[in-house]
């Protein structure tokens, strides 16, 4: 079947197809790949900058936290661009998988944000209000402070906590909702192919 | 593989099967050239790991299947044009060819339509890949791709006839 003496004639029309115009396309590429590494090194500088000109606030007393931002920016920085160069390194391997590993890494991924959705949806209103619930009973044994004078900005904060869980919330039941789509159709292919025949 | 001029000549030899495969995930012609973009620029950084120049073919091949079946994962259902671009050969006569062109083109509309677990086999057999070589990109087994090549021919020849 495969190296069969008489050519196929399937074979012989699928070769027939015009051949692209390739003139460009190397240089397409290499522009391609320029631009992007490009758009890297632009981010990578701005982040860098800020960096700077954190450390340089905190040094000159401008910005009272004590080198704790500027710090927690560096490493920020440092771990974000270890994750870039993991991920550049596993989409590489993803491609050269054969296609049933390529469709198990695509489930494995759908499945980690589909974890991370449901944490979304429902671990941070849980995690909240277990936080309140915490505070409540703290502050119930301790004596009542000052926090009346802090009515309103109290009230912004809880205002703005409250708006930043449902955005959470949302955001989390939409993910999940795609990505529970995508795990089914990607184990239904994956089922597919291994079916044996 | 910084050599540009090494990658001129692989995008040489090796742009025809890229597009042939990538026509057969997608309609719009535009989409077919990005995606062999996509391809290009894949194969450019992944080469370096290529350690058997000689699984070179199979190894684009590899590449391109994987980017356009990611590719149809995130696509949603287009209902375009189909492929206008494949242009009548020059040496036949005007007849001969568009009815060629159009002969072509409904292979490609075939090999489209067919099921994703037969399409992959049929289009790495297509381009003259060893079953052996087949098996090992898909994952899996040679008597496996064996009968997927055949139900995949039957059903082309279903729906084409016979082409000779």
């Amino acid at each position: 079947m495969t190296s069969s003496p008489q050519p196929d004639p399937f074979v012989a029309l699928w070769q027939t197809a015009p051949k692209p115009d390739t003139h460009h396309l190397a240089h397409d590429v290499r522009r391609l790949n320029q631009l992007h590494q490009r758009l890297n090194r632009s981010i990578l500088a701005i982040l860098c900058g800020i960096a700077v000109l954190l450390v340089f606030e905190e040094a000159t007393g401008r910005l009272a936290s004590h080198g704790i931002l500027s710090v927690a920016w560096t490493l920020a920085i440092v771990t974000g661009v270890a994750r870039h160069r993991r991920a550049q390194c596993n989409r590489s391997d993803a491609l050269t998988l054969d296609t049933v590993n390529l469709l198990k890494s695509m489930i494995a991924r759908a499945q980690k944000d589909l974890f991370l959705a449901r944490c979304l949806y429902a671990g941070v209103p849980c995690g909240a209000a277990l936080g309140t619930l915490v505070i409540k009973l703290v502050s119930a044994g301790s004596a009542p402070s000052a926090t009346t004078l802090h009515s309103r900005l109290q009230l912004i904060q809880t205002g703005a906590g409250i708006a930043a869980l449902i955005i959470m919330i949302v955001t989390g039941l939409i993910l999940a909702r795609s990505r529970s789509r995508q795990v089914q159709e990607l184990s239904e292919k994956l089922k597919l192919i291994e079916a044996d025949l | 593989m910084s050599n540009i001029a090494e990658l001129e000549q692989i995008i040489e030899v090796h742009a025809a099967m890229v597009r042939r495969i990538a026509s057969a995930y997608e309609r719009h012609p535009d989409r077919v050239d990005d995606l062999a973009q996509d391809v290009w620029i894949a194969v450019w950084q992944a080469l370096p790991r290529l350690n058997d120049q000689t699984m070179l073919k199979s190894y684009i091949a590899r590449i391109t299947q994987n980017i356009c079946v990611t590719h149809v994962r995130r696509a949603l259902v287009r209902q375009t044009q189909p492929l206008t671009d494949t242009l009548p050969d020059r040496a036949l006569p005007i007849d001969e060819a568009s009815a060629h062109a159009a002969q072509l083109t409904r292979l490609i509309e075939a090999v489209r339509n067919l099921p994703d677990n037969l399409k992959a086999v049929v289009i790495l057999y297509l381009e003259e890949m060893p079953i052996k070589e087949i098996a090992q990109a898909l994952g899996i087994g040679e008597s496996n791709a064996s009968v997927r090549l055949h139900r995949a021919k039957s059903a082309l020849r279903l729906s084409l006839g016979d082409p000779s």
